[in-house]
Order: structure tokens, then C-alpha cells, then sequence
């Protein structure tokens, strides 16, 4: 079912009843974030303040960052888009009425104290479920983090600050993961659409949001961090309709996890959670990450880069790194493309080739490779027809122009705006600046070998699986003409 | 062996029910005393295998249930009488003895079950016993399609024994195709089904027949 979730996420107006004098607390925090993106201690140039109305609840004050504070949010005059809960559990209950009774558009309840602790806790979600349900309110939480829209300009939670602009849309069940997430963003230059933790799923889940933001233009890839899914043809059905239009990757915990089987069928016992989640992500064509890189990774080169044909080239001036690409993508049963006889012919003609080169895929363009030698590989193998995507890799010699080297690929990429280029610089310090380039163009940029192969992998599987899904449909149409 | 934790279908009920699915089944005989085993046998082509009919066994080899490789009745008959001591003095209900000509071929074992969260599953391995150690298993939330099954077979790590390994023939993959679409269609169209077993799944050129099979249904 379609919720209206445009008040939560890109709300006008703010209520945050909890606000607190306190600087260490999560009241202080979320209105400092709200205010002007982020904690004091971490400022930098991507916080962006709220450009709404913010309202502050806090009985025993009256003034809070500057901001005048109300007794209750019954008293704030103005219609509130969003109200954000940040008091502790036992009182939540109170407020959640009264932000019905002020028919306020959406809640998140910060607080935890539910039914990750125990049963009362248990008990007093469940309350809350039934009355935000019978009000038809869209409700986050509890215990969350918040959600944190850099597009927007909306920072509702208490992380330490915000990440770049972007394209990826996170959606996480764990808040900590979040917010480790954010700095390391702020760092690496990931830039997020938004940030949503779900925390306990009393109303709201992973369900509504990658449908909600499977309509969002703004949004290029959805990736989750999940340790439960508990609609789960609600989930396959939502993923198998977002997955045509873009592409959704998952990491799930709790993998080792031993359901309790009674002494049932062979069936029955060998069937383990994960076992069944990793088929129902496939049906739902869900990509699955194994490690938080490879889903920032695999997000990454999915929303920047084009799916492809399972034909690549690797160009290289560095003949190891070149084999064990080669490795690790035949691993992948990717397949590493042979040469024509024609295009090793033109590449000879071009002059720009050194005379050891290597002559096959993967091409070593040998270690003085300068960015002509670059360029001219680029040009001549992707031109060809029976060559869908490449791996640039580069590594460091007296000669090597690493950001020159970045703009002859991003010509490239241009050039051919249908073929993925995956880069590998190998370095550190003197490639920096070369790297910079590259993804300040989205060309998708990675320190490892490993992790550009396990990427390529993934946008040929994506390439199989929509065509797959496009052959389908075909099929069902003339299914239905022949009739 | 277990005690009868999970309600299944007997014998005779689950081998009507797939019968009627048009689910390919080897020819079983089931004996109750000397004179039924003695006609069993004459109506089959030797070697035969012998096994115990019970809802109470299930892993009929580990217990010595499964007697292979009989090509005369007087063995017939001492491994007869045998099991059904062994199942007497097991406390076991027994429906009789199972007896069926021995069929050659790749093993697998096709399965469903219904997932709290998403479903029915089908399931596919290679192995047939071994299946719990080789772990070769691949899953499948229905409805399977056809080229999910294609996937599901090709997805095996133990596939290339289906393409004709080392002088064997290639394995008929439409009619594993056949059954992974059947089991499918029967977890979906009867709620009532909670687990089942096709196990094993006797694999050659010509066709895939089930040998064995376990169906577990809802109590009322």
C-alpha cells in the first residue's frame, strides 16, 4: 500500500518534542543537526541548515539554540509536516496522542526502549503501532537514528552530520551503521540522496521506502542493510517492479542463524534462513553485497556506470595487476574478451602502441604508458562492436600522468555513454589528484582489483537480468496477441 | 530416525496424490506378507531393491531400512522378514515393504517447503543421501519458472555430472525441469502441504524417475 511519505522526507515544518538544553543529549543533537546540519565539533562545507520551520517541545525551557520552545506541541499554532519524538519511552505514548490530536503529517520516534528489550517494551510498541495505524500516520522508528536528506536539506537525527549529494539511497536497520557511514562518506566524497534508518518497524519498513524512493527520480540505486524482512512477498513483489527501473542491493545479517526445524523433511532441514533470503532476493532482483564496502561499492558503480554485455577488456600498464584482474573476473565467469585480429592490427597502426605490447586482453600498454597510449586504447576497443565494458588500471612510473590519464577516460566515457569503464589506480598519494577527476566526472573508482571485478560482475548480471525480464514480457505480449 | 514429529502422508496416499500430478514415479510394489512379495517380485526385472514402509523412518539407509542388489527370492525373503523384526522391535508402524527394480542414473533430491516469510520454496541438490554434506543445494520461491528451473540446474556445482561426465550420457534436464514445475504448482495449490520430500530422483538420458518420496500435511 502507498503511503504519503513526501511529509517525512521533505517536510516545511518541524516539531522536536525532546529538544533539550543539554549538549550531550540526543535532544540537543537532533536540534543542532536541524539547525545547521551538524554537531558543533563537526562542521564542514556539506551541512546544510533546515530552510523550514523548526518547533522545539520542551516544557522546562524556553529558549533552546535560539529557537522559543513550546510546552506541548498542542501549542505550536502552525500545521507541522513532521514531529520527531526524542523523549524517553515511557513517555512516548502520551505524545504520539497528541501529535494525532494535532494531525500532524508524519513521526519519527527516536527513543528506544521497545520491543528490542523486552515485552513491555513490546507491549507499548504494539499500542503505538495501533494508534498511528488508525490515524493513517506515516511512523519511523523507534529506535532510530533518523533520516538525513542532504538533497533536501533535511538532517532529522542525531548523526554526525551529513554526507555529500548523490545518488544512493541507504536505507538501514541499523542507526550506527548510518552514522559510521556519513563520515566515512564525508571523507571518501560518496555522495547519499538520503540516509533513512528504520529502527524497529512499528508501521513504516524497507517496503515503503524502496517503493517510494523506486519512484524518485533523484534516487539512481537503493542499498539496504537489513537484518530482518518481514513482509516478504510484500518485499519481493515491490523489489521485482523497483529492479526494472534501478538497481537494489542488499547486505544482509544474520546469516548463520540456525532456524529451530521440527524433525520434518530433508527439505525442511536444509533449508536455512539465509538459504531462503538469498532466493527470495533473487527473485526479486535484489543484488546481494557481502561486505559494507562491496554495497557501497556495488551501489556506487550501479547508479553511475551502464550495465553491459558480458564482453570486457582490461587495459593496463602493469602486466601483473592485469593477469590477476583477468583472475578474478574469469572467477566472476566474467569473460575477459579475445582480440580480433583486426583490432590488434589497428592498435598496431595507431603508432602509439609500444612495440612489446601485449597483443591480447588483457592489453598492456607496458609501464611508460603515457595518456596517448591510453586514449588510443580506450578509442579502439571500445569502438568495437564485440567489446561492452573495460578496466583501466594504472599504476605509478616517472612517467605516468594519473590525471591526465583520468581525463582521457572520461572522454571516453562520453564517447561511449553505453560501455562501463571501471578504474583501478594503484597508489596512493601522487594518484590522489587523478582520482579526484574521476569521480568528481562519476566514473567509478576503485583502490582494489577485487573490487572493480566483483562491480563488473555485477553490471553484467544486471545487463542478463533485465534482458531476461525484457525477453519475458515479450513473450508474455505475443503470449497474449496469439490469443 | 525420528519419532513422528511432522505429520506425513502414507505410502499409498502420497503416491496417488503425485500419481494424479502426473508425476513420474518408478514402479513400486509394496508387499505385506510372503505371497505379496513372491508376486512383486515376478512382475520385475532383477537386481530389485527392498525397503521399509513407515511414516516413523525416515532415513530408512542409515538404519539398515534399504536392502539393494537382490536378484533372487529366497534373498528377498530373508531381508523381508529381517526389516520388518528390525521395525517391530523399533516400535515402528510399518505399512509393509517396498519393492522396486533398481534404477540407474544421476541422484538428486527435489523439495518444497513453506517459509514463514516468503512462501513456498522448492529446493534442488545432488546427492541424495549425501546431500546434507555436499550441501549442493539450490532454492527457489515459487512460482518457478521455466528458466528459473533452467537456473536452478545450472546453478548445481555438481551440474557437470548432468551433462554427460566421463562416458555417461547426458541427463534428460527437460524432465527435471518438468518435475521442479510440478512441485511447484502442488505446494501453491495445496496449502495443506507444510514439506516434501523427492527423494531421490533417479536422473538418466531417457527420463527422471522418483524413487522415493515424503509429503508432510497440516493436521486438522
Amino acid at each position: 500500500m502507498k503511503r504519503n511519505l513526501k511529509p517525512l522526507l521533505k517536510p516545511t515544518s518541524i516539531a522536536l518534542i525532546g529538544a533539550s538544553r543539554d549538549e550531550n543529549s540526543v535532544g540537543y543533537g537532533i536540534l543542532k543537526n536541524l539547525l545547521t546540519g551538524c554537531p558543533e565539533k563537526f562542521i564542514c562545507s556539506d551541512c546544510r541548515a533546515f530552510e523550514g520551520n523548526v518547533y522545539p517541545v520542551n516544557p522546562k525551557a524556553d529558549l533552546i539554540l535560539g529557537k522559543q520552545c513550546y510546552a506541548s506541541i498542542l501549542q505550536v499554532k502552525a500545521s507541522i509536516d513532521l514531529a520527531i519524538i526524542a523523549v524517553p519511552a515511557e513517555f512516548v505514548q502520551q505524545v504520539v496522542i497528541e501529535c494525532i490530536s494535532k494531525k500532524v503529517k508524519s513521526i519519527i520516534i527516536i527513543s528506544a526502549g521497545f520491543a528490542e528489550v523486552d515485552s513491555k517494551g513490546k507491549e507499548m510498541q504494539q499500542t503505538i503501532k495501533q494508534l498511528v495505524t488508525k490515524a493513517n500516520i506515516p511512523t519511523l522508528g523507534p529506535n532510530c537514528l533518523g533520516i538525513i536528506n542532504p538533497i533536501d536539506h533535511v538532517n532529522a537525527s542525531f548523526s554526525p552530520g551529513m554526507p555529500p549529494t548523490g545518488g544512493v539511497t541507504f536505507i538501514s536497520q541499523s542507526g550506527a551503521l548510518a552514522d559510521s557511514v556519513i563520515d566515512w562518506a564525508l571523507e571518501e566524497r560518496y555522495g547519499f540522496r538520503a540516509i533513512i534508518t528504520i529502527g524497529n518497524k512499528v508501521d513504516l519498513s524497507e517496503v515503503d521506502f524502496i517503493e517510494h524512493f523506486g519512484n524518485d527520480p533523484a534516487t539512481k540505486a537503493i542499498c539496504l542493510y537489513v537484518e530482518s524482512i518481514e513482509k516478504g512477498k510484500e518485499f519481493i513483489s515491490v523489489c521485482q517492479k523497483v529492479s526494472k527501473k534501478k538497481p537494489i542491493i542488499i547486505l544482509k545479517s544474520g546469516r548463520t542463524e540456525k532456524g529451530i526445524q521440527a524433525a520434518g523433511s530433508h527439505t525442511g532441514s536444509l533449508a536455512g534462513s539465509y538459504d531462503v533470503y538469498k532466493a527470495a532476493f533473487k527473485k526479486a532482483g535484489v543484488i546481494t553485497a557481502d561486505t559494507v564496502t562491496e554495497l557501497f561499492d556495488l551501489s556506487l558503480s550501479l547508479a553511475e556506470m551502464p550495465p553491459c554485455d558480458n564482453n570486457i577488456a582490461i587495459i593496463t600498464n602493469a602486466g601483473g595487476p592485469g593477469v590477476l584482474c583477468a583472475d578474478y573476473l574469469e572467477q566472476e565467469e566474467v569473460n575477459v574478451v579475445t582480440l580480433k585480429e583486426s583490432t590488434v592490427k589497428k592498435l598496431d597502426k595507431s603508432g602509439k602502441m609500444h612495440p612489446a605490447y601485449s597483443r591480447h586482453n588483457p592489453l598492456d600498454l607496458v609501464g611508460d604508458a603515457r595518456p596517448e597510449r591510453y586514449e588510443t586504447a580506450l578509442k579502439v576497443l571500445l569502438k568495437e562492436r564485440y567489446i561492452s565494458g573495460a578496466i583501466v588500471i594504472q599504476t605509478l612510473q616517472t612517467m605516468t600522468d594519473p590525471v591526465k590519464d583520468s581525463e582521457m577516460i572520461i572522454k571516453a566515457r562520453k564517447q561511449f555513454p553505453l560501455k562501463p569503464i571501471l578504474c583501478v589506480y594503484m597508489g596512493g598519494r601522487f594518484t590522489k589528484e587523478g582520482v579526484k577527476l574521476l569521480q568528481e566526472a562519476h566514473v567509478s573508482h576503485f583502490s582494489e582489483l577485487k573490487q572493480a571485478t566483483t562491480c563488473m560482475k555485477a553490471l553484467v548480471s544486471r545487463k542478463k537480468w533485465l534482458s531476461m525480464y525484457v525477453k519475458k514480457e515479450k513473450k508474455h505480449i505475443l503470449k497474449r496477441r496469439k490469443k | 530416525m525420528g519419532k513422528r514429529s511432522m505429520p506425513f502422508l502414507s505410502s499409498k496416499e502420497t503416491q496417488q496424490l503425485l500419481k494424479k500430478q502426473k508425476f513420474p514415479l518408478c514402479n513400486t510394489l509394496i508387499a505385506k506378507n510372503e505371497q505379496e512379495l513372491a508376486k512383486a517380485f515376478s512382475q520385475l526385472k532383477t537386481p530389485i531393491v527392498l525397503k521399509i514402509s513407515s511414516p516413523d523412518i525416515i532415513h530408512k539407509t542409515d538404519k539398515g531400512y534399504v536392502k539393494t542388489n537382490i536378484t533372487n527370492l529366497e534373498e528377498a525373503n530373508t531381508q523381508f522378514h529381517n526389516m520388518l523384526q528390525q521395525a517391530k522391535n523399533e516400535k515402528a508402524i510399518v505399512e509393509g515393504v517396498i519393492i522396486q527394480e533398481h534404477i540407474a542414473g544421476i541422484e538428486l533430491i527435489i523439495g518444497a517447503k513453506r517459509d514463514p516469510q516468503f512462501g513456498p520454496v522448492v529446493a534442488i541438490g545432488m546427492g541424495g543421501i549425501y546431500v546434507e554434506v555436499l550441501k549442493d543445494i539450490q532454492f527457489c520461491i515459487c512460482p518457478v519458472s521455466v528458466i528459473e528451473a533452467e537456473e536452478l540446474i545450472n546453478s548445481l556445482h555438481g551440474r557437470a555430472l548432468l551433462e554427460g561426465y566421463r562416458g555417461m550420457k547426458k541427463a534428460n534436464k527437460k524432465a527435471i525441469i518438468d518435475i521442479l514445475l510440478k512441485t511447484s504448482s502442488l505446494i501453491m495449490r495445496h496449502p495443506e502441504i507444510l514439506e516434501m520430500d523427492l527423494n531421490p530422483l533417479m536422473v538418466s538420458e531417457k527420463e527422471a524417475l522418483i524413487v522415493d518420496a515424503r509429503i508432510a500435511v497440516e493436521q486438522k
